[in-house]
């Protein structure tokens, strides 16, 4: 798969993908994940979700902002094996600053139209993994790296 | 809200490049409401249309054989004047044509021309919109002089076409003299000063023709010669916005803000194409002008059409000025726009010549071959760019059931065409604004997905608002509804029902706006026994042929009734409307109280809607579109089903006479609109969100400009 190919899959996985896991460190460096509906954004250089300020997440992010998400389309039928795509994408959380806030607010509820209160709360905070590299698996343990931004054209 | 065509998008934009025809294709397919693949049937006007989107989008520079072989033509130019759609998307590649093939491409056209294989008026647009040059002096002073060249005989008639066999490319003579002297004009040909002189003069000539001859004229010769040329023609009035005009040579204005008008004039709202657009421009400015930098609105003026006295300049507050720049069109709609868009690119760019030191930005607000025009001016200066974007005609796409629906090829290759033009005006802007605040994500990204990413582009969901400020109850209503301060009006309220309950609506007239049928619900249920009902909007002195159809639309609906129970009155200036809605909001009718209908297919926003909310007039306002941002059922307002007669009929039965507000019920419904307005929609508010945006734009652009 050439690059092109490659980042259209991936667009394509993480546009119709609802749901994905983001993983975080505790203060001791023990992984957390939890679960997050997200949207991606910026031609794959960000990945934004949205979460509630009194969450785990949130106050090991405010520490160490270095993540880890993923995201697959397994249905877990066991046939599928080598069809699944798995992507992770490793980067650095940050508050999504007020210039850009509508914008990625108004692509979380285009996606999830439903979560508009959960969105609009005074305790929601809506975040943005500044995506840096994208690991992506295919056909059982094929796996492609995928840079963006800048580094994705070297 | 997802159709099938906003499903469509997202997956093009997905999986397609679009620099591929296989992208244009499928997008065609489903616009013309076939199953949308790559590898359909489609008719051969759109066939060419897709070759053209997709040369054009991944060629910056074309050959001569690749040209050919895109616009699938064997001989050049034979298809030349046949289709306006074909015409400007050729120009458009031709433009982008190497030396060799411009070179060749003129000597192509000369020849055509010369050998009589070509009309000249086809060709002489093509030229002007491909920027090239294949006639000189002679031969253009030869077409000038040679009814032969440009038949001038049937005047305002296709030139040189037999009855019944128009296409939509034909000109009329008038409209091909425009085309030459705006060629001489831009090919820089001044030895034909005399003969520009000439048709200036002439007094029997059309007034668009000799505008055009003006506006050529003042490229050549100096600002007091042309000031004695443009007395003596008795176009003084056009001194304000010519190229070295009145100031001599000095910049005309200064524009922080250029925002561009192309349906109607703010200074006749609800006549002609004149709506709450034309409104909000016209508030806007004035705001913006104090709160931001000076305001230039330009207001686009239908030489062609010339219906109403001319004033090319107007100061309408300090800080806000509006320039009306007159452009030759037929028909001031999509297709229209389409066909003239040379000409008003060439408007807006001796606009943006006259002004000084630059202008800060350009704003424009329809997605349509108007606003394209102007982008490319403002793209060809320098200057930053913001649309207004809306989803339309997307959402025209599906029918009511979300599903693709079929539809004739030109309607399809309009429709493709303008979502084409969307793209584009995202792809050149700086800033995209949404109208009101969840315009994005309820109507705007399931259209437009590439919105994902959009770079360094600013965005904002803004708003619109009205003036909230309090307006005195007319003094006079009796005299304006009873048609005792406007004689002559044929459709009044009789003096003995004055006291009648009313319901009133407000707005031009079209067919979108649904005065017929909200006519037709009245006339046709009991309503029309207990109100009466108040129709403000159109020119009904010298209505246009869509106002006229609307009128009589009405007269038939009406045709039953006894006279003296409805009321049109023509459109209003916005102190009678907000004093005529205070009166209505402050009386005791016999009967209930007074109510403002919105019959509207669908509103995009609804200023009249929010205008009446801030009167404290209860108010039904259609489902479909803007209102449901702004109007919680039953609080503030009433949300209705404005889709045929019978439903509006249904829905003014249930909300007006049977569950009739008791009093204190009443009372709380006034005080939640006013306050929703208050609150949400005012102008002060909408200004501050606009300034605050413009000025991110114009920080972020010269950030750009810096860093390259």
């Amino acid at each position: 798969m050439n690059e092109h190919a490659l980042r259209r899959s991936v667009k394509r996985l993480l546009t119709h993908q609802l749901y994905g896991v983001l993983a975080t460190l505790d203060d001791s460096g023990r992984p957390h994940t939890s679960i997050v509906a997200f949207v991606t954004a910026d031609d794959l250089g960000s990945i934004v979700f949205c979460t509630p300020r009194n969450t785990r997440k949130c106050r090991y992010l405010a520490a160490r902002p270095q993540v880890a998400f993923f995201c697959d389309d397994r249905r877990s039928e066991p046939e599928e094996l080598m069809q699944v795509i798995g992507v992770e994408a490793s980067g650095t959380v940050h508050e999504v600053g007020s210039d850009n806030a509508t914008l990625y607010r108004h692509l979380y509820l285009a996606k999830y139209p439903g979560m508009e209160a959960f969105v609009n709360a005074p305790e929601s905070l809506l975040l943005r993994i500044a995506v840096e590299r994208y690991d992506v698996v295919d056909n059982f343990q094929h796996v492609t790296v995928l840079h963006t931004g800048e580094d994705a054209h070297e | 809200m997802t159709d099938a065509f906003s499903r469509l998008r997202t997956d093009l934009y997905l999986e397609q490049d679009p620099a591929n025809i296989d992208y244009y294709r499928t997008l065609a397919a489903a616009i013309a409401g076939k199953a949308p693949t790559a590898d359909c049937t489609l008719d051969p006007v759109l066939e060419a249309a897709t070759r053209m989107h997709a040369a054009a989008a991944h060629c910056s520079e074309i050959n001569h054989a690749q040209l050919m072989t895109v616009v699938g033509q064997q001989q050049p130019f034979e298809r030349l004047g046949r289709c306006n759609y074909h015409d400007r998307y050729m120009a458009r590649l031709a433009r982008r044509g190497d030396a060799a093939c411009r070179v060749a491409l003129e000597r192509e056209l000369a020849g055509a021309v010369l050998e009589h294989r070509l009309d000249p008026a086809p060709a002489l647009a093509f030229s002007r919109s491909a920027g090239l040059r294949p006639f000189d002096a002679d031969t253009a002073r030869r077409l000038l002089r040679a009814p032969a060249g440009l038949p001038r005989s049937e005047r305002g008639t296709v030139a040189g076409r037999p009855a019944g066999a128009r296409r939509d490319g034909d000109m009329s003579a008038d409209e091909a003299l425009v085309e030459l002297i705006g060629y001489i004009g831009e090919a820089d040909i001044s030895s034909l000063v005399p003969e520009l002189c000439a048709l200036l003069q002439q007094q029997t000539n059309p007034w668009g023709v000799r505008v055009e001859a003006l506006l050529a004229l003042s490229q050549f010769i100096d600002p007091a010669e042309m000031r004695r040329h443009a007395a003596a023609a008795g176009l003084a009035e056009l001194q304000d916005i010519l190229p070295n005009g009145a100031n001599g040579g000095q910049p005309g204005w200064h524009a922080g803000l250029l925002q561009t008008v192309f349906y109607g004039d703010p200074m006749r709202l609800g006549k002609g194409g004149s709506g709450g657009l034309g409104s909000l421009v016209r508030e806007l400015g004035g705001e913006l002008g104090e709160r931001l930098a000076p305001v230039v609105t330009v207001v686009c003026y239908d030489s062609n059409a010339a219906a109403y006295p001319f004033r090319a300049r107007e100061e309408l507050s300090p800080k806000h000025l509006l320039l009306r720049v007159p452009v030759y069109l037929v028909g001031r709609n999509a297709a229209g726009f389409l066909r003239a868009e040379h000409r008003i690119k060439a408007a807006v760019d001796r606009m943006l010549a006259l002004a000084a030191p630059e202008t800060g930005l350009v704003h424009v607000r329809f997605l349509d071959n108007a606003s394209r025009a102007v982008a490319r001016a403002a793209r060809a200066r320098g200057v930053p760019l913001v649309v207004t974007l809306t989803p339309d005609p997307h959402r025209t796409v599906c029918g009511a059931d979300g599903e693709l629906v079929e539809r004739e090829a030109s309607a399809a290759a309009d429709i493709l065409n303008r979502i084409v033009v969307g793209d584009e005006l995202l792809r050149w802007s700086c800033g995209v604004i949404g109208i009101g605040r969840e315009a994005f994500a309820r109507e705007l990204i399931p259209y437009f997905p590439q919105l994902e990413n959009l770079g360094s582009r600013a965005t904002a969901a803004i708003d619109e608002g009205v003036s909230t400020r309090s307006f005195s109850p007319l003094g006079d209503a009796e005299a304006l509804l009873c048609g005792e301060s406007e004689p002559g009006l044929p459709t009044v309220l009789d003096r003995a029902r004055f006291d009648f309950t009313l319901l009133l609506t407000v707005g031009r007239l079209s067919p979108i706006k649904g005065q017929a049928t909200l006519v037709r619900a009245w006339a046709e249920s009991g309503l029309h026994e207990t109100f009466n009902l108040v129709i403000v909007g159109g020119d009904l002195r010298q209505p246009s042929e869509e106002e006229q159809a609307i009128c009589d639309d009405i007269a038939l609906a009406a045709r039953e009734l006894p006279a003296g129970r409805l009321c049109h009155l023509p459109a209003q200036p916005n102190q009678v409307v907000r004093g005529l809605l205070a009166w209505c909001a402050a009386r005791s009718p016999r009967y209930g109280y007074d109510a403002y209908v919105c019959p509207s297919v669908k509103e995009e926003f609804g200023l009249s809607i929010l205008e009446a909310m801030a009167a404290a007039m209860p108010v039904l306002a259609p489902l479909r579109g803007g209102p449901r941002s702004y109007i919680s059922h039953g609080i503030n307002g009433y949300l209705i089903d404005t889709g045929s007669a019978v439903s509006l009929q249904q829905e003014l039965q249930t909300l007006l006479i049977e569950n009739r507000l008791e009093e204190s019920a009443l009372q709380r419904l006034r005080a939640e609109a006013r306050s929703t307005v208050e609150r949400r929609y005012s102008l002060g508010a909408m200004a501050e969100q606009y300034a605050t945006f413009y000025r991110r734009v114009i920080a972020l652009h010269r950030a750009g400009r810096e860093q390259s």
